[in-house]
């Protein structure tokens, strides 16, 4: 399928052209416990998300 | 003034969870409950334009980050960025139109306008769940732009529901549920954001006054972004088939609840 579940990166250009084939692809070729994991870089993007959060409240708290 | 208010927290968590999970419901679910807890247009229609703006480019990320789709911004971009951009671009139009309407109090029957989106939905919803063992996922372009022109007049004349039909229009378009969810979120992002703007400058240009009353934005922003970082993840863990469900259930009762709210509220 050209997918790498390692990196959950596609290797092939031609099968992103497919609407909804990554999500596809998951569904099809991973357990429901293998999608619960989750890639260290998007836990520390979620830790980004919501340290953008805290500022923005930050200002509405200074600036509202 | 800033003011931290739990259940409008909790409300706006809930319905940016479900609309970042099944790609509707935020402004159609969250507006009247507003108004009934006694707040004014003003204070919510602008407020939700700007969370709806953060929330559905923060959920469309993650959606992104957890691989329920893959936009691609390089050229050449994909199929789904594409299909994204149509989307956004028709609604674009159509809430600079509603925007402008309501400004100059333009006089469209909301009654008989919102009776008909609420039954377009309920029906969508009906078909969508019937056709929940037939559906292929076979992309029909046309169908989907046909979908999106709709979904943007029924914004423009002001009747909302833009979510519910877009996104059913998107699955009877043969796009995978999760995907869609995805496609819609970024959407409404793009959307919101233009309708905030659209808010600010229509009355500036037009010598009106502005009115936007900030106190509800710290509360809904702090609901909607928890969901939107929360949804994603949810849609990633769940089978399509789980989905294929709850959308169609979800839009019947989105669509029995405007209905409610027109006539026995």
């Amino acid at each position: 399928m050209g997918y790498n579940m390692e990196n959950e990166e596609f290797q092939n250009e031609e099968v992103i052209n497919e609407i909804g084939y990554l999500a596809y692809i998951m569904d099809t070729e991973m357990t429901m416990f293998e999608r619960m994991k989750i890639k260290k870089s998007s836990l520390y993007r979620i830790l980004g998300a919501m340290t953008i959060y805290s500022v923005v409240m930050i200002l509405f708290a200074n600036f509202l | 003034m800033f003011e931290v208010i739990p259940i409008v927290i909790i409300l706006a968590f809930l319905f940016e969870t479900m609309d970042s999970c099944a790609g509707m419901g935020f402004g159609t679910g969250l507006t009247p409950l507003l108004f009934v807890l006694g707040y004014e247009p003003l204070q919510v229609v602008p407020i939700l334009l700007i969370s709806e703006a953060i929330t559905g480019f923060t959920s469309g990320f993650f959606h992104q980050e957890f691989g329920n789709v893959h936009f691609k911004l390089k050229k050449p971009t994909n199929r789904e960025t594409k299909v994204m951009l149509n989307i956004a671009i028709i609604g674009c139009f159509s809430i600079i139109l509603s925007v402008f309407l309501t400004y100059y109090s333009i006089k469209v029957d909301k009654t008989i306008i919102k009776t008909y989106v609420a039954i377009l939905v309920i029906i969508m919803g009906i078909i969508a769940m019937i056709k929940i063992r037939y559906s292929s996922n076979n992309y029909k372009p046309k169908l989907l732009t046909f979908f999106s022109a709709l979904a943007g007049f029924n914004k423009g004349v002001g009747a909302g529901g833009y979510g519910p039909v877009v996104m059913l229009g998107q699955l009877f378009s043969g796009i995978y549920e999760k995907t869609a969810t995805a496609i819609v979120s970024v959407s409404e992002g793009f959307v919101s954001i233009v309708g905030f703007i659209a808010f600010l400058f229509i009355p500036i240009i037009s010598n009106l006054p502005i009115e936007i009353d900030f106190l509800l934005l710290p509360s809904i922003f702090t609901g909607g972004f928890i969901a939107a970082l929360l949804s994603p993840y949810i849609v990633r863990v769940f089978p399509n088939k789980i989905w294929k469900i709850v959308i169609p259930v979800y839009a019947l009762a989105i669509g029995i609840y405007v209905l409610a709210e027109l006539f026995i509220l």
